[in-house]
């Protein structure tokens, strides 16, 4: 035999992957969305990477994959029908689908029984042979025991280069961990388990490929199969895309999911394998089973497709009820077009896109016709990453998407510096020493006591919370450097002019601006972070508002500007200050005294949002101070687990001037960002905010829609059975099952209610349609967005009229 | 009537308003009831503890089942103390759902009256029944969600170990009678005091008695529930690790003469408890969740706590109870401050110690424990002195961030206040609970010396040298609790197998005849 037949038979032995499958498998790794760390947490639409799908076809496939449900029960449609779903709506609703579809077949179709079967993975089949009564169920296992293993595997390492290298051997180490683990074999009761292991390939390329032969899987349902058991370990799947998704804003290569799926793989062919070895007679039957199961895989889906044809023509229903309203509202406001006053304004107070910053606007905007309010993404454009004082760690302070370019450090006193540097070592090793094995029990028996004052302290008497963070020493003068060089003041005059430009303040500048970040505050919150500012990469605005203020007050940087032909009258004084959404308070920053004129609008608009906030927290018995005081307690309690309801029951995002908006009450639900197409002449700002401010909003309400329709694999489930993982990657619901993602049950129902509607975003945008369509025909995300209906884009016409844009296609949608 | 009758009868008041107001609960949760119900439990205990302090109350002699001893009266405040806050927790946490609450309050209350009849009774089939509805009452509340299969296995597991414990009790406290032919804690308590050899029987019934509480305390091997039980909803946690678990430990204290004389109990607690308290120490810090480390952390403390006993420092064991309720408490029920807590240790990175920093802080603590001793002239056994002293070489020699350093003196300085609190503490537990003199001597104090030192140095190789290979092959074991809890698991459900609650949405395991799929 010549060497060539040599390597060609020991290829024959040793399967390997060849192209086509490869490449499925790549596209399989690719469909799962990241999850941020628990103390970035920022809202992600979790069908992000299948967005070129349209959305009831991924619906269909996720739902015959693993029985995902990316639509409410019939019961919630029961629920909500004749009461805020009117039969207009569904019939408008039906006419879009099937003119022939009437209201009864749909009505009828809410008690019909229309359960089909899913797909099975190999651990599925096996299950239904065991007897549970005497051993566990292998799906759960299977989840709980690749759960158990990324939680030791993924703990914080200190970082070299890229998480693909840091934590490479992703396969390697699970096979190694698993070949000495006793105990699966042990707990499922199964002799002869741990022999299969210990004959697995030793490389995630081989597993993959013998797996497939193995199994016998076409190439051309590669894809799927590896979806299905990516998604029976979702969280820990979206962990990886996390990881992922920051080697890949850092351009490093990462293929860290092909591991992971390898390790799901493997459980696989081990169980196959172990069924054939241990009971013939039901291995038979379950390869029959599978062999069948795969040719039939295409038309299950499409079945599932049918099924839930009209279930969407109830979603889209409860939509049109919203819309409609909504529509009302605002074809009514646009006849009467505003006069654009010319006077300088009052005050002018910049706040982020946010759904809660509308209740406060319009609160604000109710003090004086004078005052201008105007919505931005929250973290000002600053594309930066905030270093604390006293310590070495960065975090960034801008959307997700975004790879930060700027350090901002603040400026203090060495002796200052020092203190907190020794405050902070002292605080964080009295925190290791407590918790140290050898030091755990004399710490107990020494300060144990003091425990007893903690708990009586946090029960009756709560303090203010203090974010570890947020609350070090910081003055209103900071260093901005990047790649380790300062920022020139050429650099900075250019960022301030961008940022000016793009809020449209670059003209008529009242003498108060203000620029309004927002955050939150709650206590032993796991998820507190989820209710800051998402536009600052889930921290508070805080940062991003001081140093644009400081940039902004800046003589020299002004100077700048003015040789830009941008000028700031000597008067004018930005003023950085912060919204608190869980109390409804304003804080100020680098200004020694709020004028009183201001200070007292501020208190007023306060109130009056607190109040308009009370209805939803069941709090319409308390009023002013009392109230205040009530909600005040609610941050500071250590037991509250529903401090605020963040940004649930969103569901438009108006891109337009607000003069056009002003007067108008969105009732908390929509998102606002300003815009002026006629200062745009080149279409730049109009791409910037469909491509970034409308991807981060079509995010924050797919996490929200997902979250309710199953929140058991996007949501994270009951927050009095949450436990931390390593300190910060995200939650256990209990001692293990999957990684839970999302959002906790707690936001987003009451106990009796759903406080969140899930609603697909409206976006209205107030700009010429062929601008539109342009920015639409160029951006494939947002193409995708729009045209697989992952949201709903409106042009909203100066004359108050409203077009819906789907496939390049006008369709007229005034009511 | 005689003030005494009182004192008892308000004693035996708190259990039955905890049961009364547990039936309060039909329309919906009277949150606000049972925290007043808490209170003044705790006010009764507060009140009766000064007047026994103030020797105006002695045991009646009419209500003989009822027990006013200083052990049961800080049990009492504490388990009062510990119902209050987890109570006043409970209203806003667990707010929501009207059912929920009802059935949560219902129970919690029950187990909570349980508890407290327990620590009030000198009669030990009294005893004997509380403790039963203790197991029975906090069951409901483990399995809240009983569609939670890993919930309901834990649950399942532990309702098996606690008959076992109880068959353990009961077989304990019929052997007693039998020798004594009384069923009070208290005349069984005084007849030993004085006698210096127990007979074959009294010897089986301490051995018994030891094991009960080694079961309730969760120690090895039959340890997995407890952490599992993490599958409940957290103050359902915290008032199993702070209120119920410990009540091993208070059994050794109420039993203290018998185990003092029993070579077998002794040793049994220092085995098996030692060991316990180390290895549940080490594997605790190889998790990763953090209140799958609460729980084997408590397991740990609890091993300690009965070795404490063993040793016959029965007012360390009570000060590491007492102590331990109030942090583990607060522990679980601040457990979601953990991203903040992290944040806090990133914020000043850990510099791992020098040879010399080890060498200086080891010197350094010996010294101040040594001194200490000395001084004091502080008699046997020494093992604690010594544990404390690793606590406070950790303290001294781990002191460096990446950016900063706290100086040695200060260090010293907090070491120093530590000790001094440390032992003023014990000496105000020992009024309470006396220490007493073991029959194994300083055979025990060696063992458990060596459990230390072996603990110290295992905590150094899992700490600094984690990444050698063979060290990786230890963390796995450790990680994985040696798979103890596999093999109970497995032959739990052999032996006594329960129907698991089906998964969340199972999927359909039958593929459909063609014509079913249009």
């Amino acid at each position: 035999m010549t060497s060539a037949q040599l390597a060609s038979q020991a290829q024959a032995l040793a399967p390997h992957l060849n192209e086509s499958q490869i490449v499925q498998l790549k596209e399989a790794c690719e469909r799962i969305a990241p999850t941020w760390p628990l103390d970035e947490l920022i809202a992600v639409n979790p069908w992000w990477e299948m967005r070129h799908h349209h959305f009831s076809d991924v619906s269909a496939k996720l739902t015959a994959l693993t029985q995902v449900n990316c639509l409410m029960p019939k019961s919630y449609y029961q629920s909500v029908w004749m009461e805020s779903l009117q039969p207009q709506h569904l019939s408008q609703a039906a006419q879009e689908v099937d003119a022939d579809l009437s209201v009864e077949s749909l009505e009828r179709y809410l008690l019909e029984d229309d359960e089909y079967t899913h797909w099975h993975n190999v651990s599925d089949f096996v299950d239904s042979g065991r007897d549970r009564k005497y051993k566990m169920a292998w799906r759960d296992e299977i989840t709980h025991q690749i759960s158990q293993f990324c939680a030791d595997f993924f703990r914080e390492k200190p970082l070299s280069e890229s998480y693909a290298n840091t934590y490479q051997g992703l396969y390697s180490s699970w096979l190694a961990s698993t070949r000495s683990d006793k105990g699966i074999e042990i707990l499922m009761a199964e002799n002869g388990l741990t022999e299969q292991f210990l004959d697995l390939p030793d490389s995630a390329e081989d597993l993959l490929a013998e797996a497939l032969a193995g199994l016998g899987v076409p190439a051309h349902q590669i894809g799927d199969y590896s979806h299905a058991l990516l998604m029976d370990v979702n969280g820990w799947a979206s962990w990886v895309a996390y990881l992922k998704w920051q080697d890949g804003l850092q351009q490093h290569d990462n293929q860290l999911m092909l591991d992971f799926l390898a390790i799901r793989m493997a459980w696989e062919w081990v169980l196959w394998r172990h069924q054939k070895n241990s009971d013939r007679s039901v291995f038979n039957e379950l390869k029959v089973m599978w062999r069948h199961q795969l040719t039939i895989l295409p038309k299950l889906i499409e079945t599932h497709k049918e099924s839930q044809s009209k279930a969407w023509v109830w979603q889209r229903a409860a939509e049109i009820a919203y819309q409609s309203q909504l529509h009302q509202q605002l074809q009514h406001v646009s006849s009467a077009k505003k006069t654009q006053t010319e006077s300088r304004p009052l005050l002018q107070a910049a706040f982020c896109i946010d759904v809660r910053s509308e209740v406060m606007r319009r609160a604000l905007e109710a003090q004086h016709p004078a005052i201008e309010t105007l919505g931005f993404a929250g973290f000002f454009g600053l594309p930066i990453e905030f270093q604390p004082t006293g310590s070495e760690v960065a975090r960034p302070q801008l959307p997700g998407l975004l790879k930060s370019a700027i350090r901002v450090r603040p400026i203090t006193e060495s002796t200052t510096l020092i203190a907190t540097e020794q405050k902070l070592n002292k605080k964080a090793r009295w925190i290791e020493w407590g918790n140290a094995p050898p030091a755990t029990f004399s710490m107990v028996e020494s300060v144990g006591l003091m425990y007893a004052f903690k708990l009586l302290r946090n029960s009756l008497f709560p303090e203010e919370h203090a974010h570890p963070i947020n609350n070090l020493p910081m003055q209103d003068d900071f260093e901005l450097s990047q790649d380790g060089e300062p920022v020139s003041l050429q650099q900075k005059v250019e960022l301030a002019a961008g940022i000016l430009k793009a809020m449209g303040l670059d003209q008529n500048l009242a003498k108060h601006v203000m620029l309004v970040g927002h955050g939150s505050s709650s206590c032993n919150n796991p998820h507190a972070a989820g209710l800051d500012c998402g536009a600052c990469g889930g921290q508070t605005g805080e940062v991003n508002v001081r140093v644009l203020a400081y940039l902004l007050n800046d003589p020299q940087v002004r100077q700048g500007l003015v040789d830009q032909g941008m000028t700031i009258p000597e008067d004018t004084q930005f003023i950085a200050a912060m919204h608190n959404t869980t109390t409804d308070e304003f804080t100020c920053y680098g200004i020694d005294e709020v004028p009183n004129e201001l200070q007292s609008w501020l208190e007023q608009a306060t109130a009056l949002a607190r109040q308009e906030r009370a209805t939803r927290l069941g709090l319409t018995h308390l009023h002013g101070q009392a109230l205040h005081q009530s909600i005040k307690r609610r941050a500071q309690d250590w037991s509250q687990v529903r401090p605020e309801w963040g940004l649930s029951n969103n569901a438009a995002f108006i891109v337009a001037p607000r003069s056009r908006t002003r007067g108008l009450d969105f009732e908390g639900r929509t998102f606002l960002h300003d815009y002026d197409y006629e200062q745009d002449t080149d279409n730049s700002l109009l791409t910037l905010i469909m491509t970034a401010p409308m991807v981060v909003t079509n995010w924050i309400n797919l996490q929200y829609y997902a979250s309710v329709c199953d929140n058991h694999i996007y949501g994270s489930g009951n927050k009095v059975l949450h436990n931390v993982v390593d300190g910060g990657i995200g939650v256990f619901e209990g001692n293990g099952g999957d990684l839970r993602i999302g959002l906790p049950m707690q936001s987003l129902h009451d106990g009796e209610n759903w406080m969140h509607e899930p609603l697909r975003l409206s976006v209205y945008i107030d700009a010429p349609k062929e601008a539109i369509e342009q920015v639409a025909k160029e951006h494939e995300a947002v193409r995708n967005l729009i045209d697989n209906e992952w949201l709903y884009l409106f042009h909203w016409d100066r004359d108050g009229s409203i077009q819906r844009l789907r496939n390049l296609e006008w369709t007229d949608a005034s009511v | 009537m005689d003030s005494q009758w009182i004192g008892s009868l308000l004693l035996l008041a708190i259990p039955l308003l905890f049961f009364i107001t547990a039936l309060t609960n039909e329309r919906r949760a009277n949150w606000r009831l049972a925290m007043n119900i808490s209170l003044l439990a705790l006010a009764i205990s507060v009140t009766l503890g000064i007047l026994t302090v103030m020797d105006s109350l002695t045991l009646s002699k009419n209500m003989t089942w009822i027990t006013h001893s200083p052990v049961s009266l800080v049990m009492l405040g504490l388990i009062s103390f510990i119902a209050f806050i987890n109570i006043r927790y409970s209203s806003a946490y667990m707010a929501g759902n009207r059912e929920e609450e009802r059935r949560y309050l219902r129970w919690l209350l029950i187990t909570l009256g349980s508890v407290t009849l327990v620590v009030i009774s000198n009669h030990m089939l009294l005893m004997m029944l509380a403790w039963i509805s203790i197991s029975i009452s906090l069951h409901r509340l483990l399995i809240f969600y009983p569609e939670r299969q890993r919930a309901v296995l834990a649950a399942h597991k532990k309702y098996i170990f606690a008959r076992l414990a109880e068959a353990c009790l009961l077989g304990g406290m019929l052997l007693l009678y039998y020798q004594h032919q009384t069923w009070l804690i208290s005349d069984i308590y005084q007849t030993l005091s004085a006698a210096t050899e127990l007979s074959y029987i009294e010897q089986i019934a301490a051995t018994l008695l030891a094991m009960a509480a080694l079961i309730k305390c969760a120690q090895l091997p039959l340890h997995g529930w407890l952490i599992q039980v993490v599958e409940a909803p957290t103050p359902v946690s915290a008032l199993l690790h702070a209120g119920i678990i410990n009540l091993g430990g208070f059994l050794m204290i109420i039993f203290a003469p018998l185990i003092m004389l029993s070579n077998s109990a002794q040793w049994l607690l220092l085995v098996v408890g030692g060991l316990t308290t180390v290895l549940a120490a080490l594997v605790m810090m190889t998790r990763a969740t953090v209140k799958v480390r609460l729980a084997w952390s408590t397991m740990s403390q609890m091993g300690l706590m009965l070795v404490e006993c063993a040793l016959g420092l029965f007012e360390l064991a009570l000060l590491h109870l007492v102590a331990h309720s109030c942090y583990k408490a607060y522990a679980f029920l601040n457990s979601g401050s953990e991203v903040e807590s992290t944040m806090k240790r990133r914020l000043a990175k850990a510099q791992p110690p020098t040879t010399t920093d080890w060498i200086l802080a080891g010197l350094l603590s010996t010294a101040l424990v040594i001194g200490l001793i000395w001084v004091m002239n502080l008699p046997e056994p020494y093992s604690p002195w010594l544990l404390f002293a690793i606590a406070l070489t950790l303290l001294l020699a781990e002191r460096k961030s990446r950016l900063n350093q706290t100086s040695i003196l200060s260090m010293l300085g907090l070491a120093a206040i530590l000790l001094i609190a440390y032992s003023l503490e014990k000496t105000g537990a020992h009024w309470i609970a006396p220490s007493m003199t073991t029959s194994v001597g300083w055979a025990g104090d060696l063992w458990v010396a060596v459990l230390l030192i072996g603990f110290f140095i295992g905590y150094l190789l899992l700490r600094y040298h984690a990444d050698r290979p063979a060290i990786t092959k230890v963390w796995r074991a450790f990680y994985a609790g040696f798979y103890l809890d596999e093999w109970v698991t497995r032959l739990n459900l052999r032996i006594y197998p329960t129907r698991l609650p089906v998964r969340f949405k199972p999927k359909k395991l039958q593929i459909p005849k063609e014509e079913l799929i249009k």
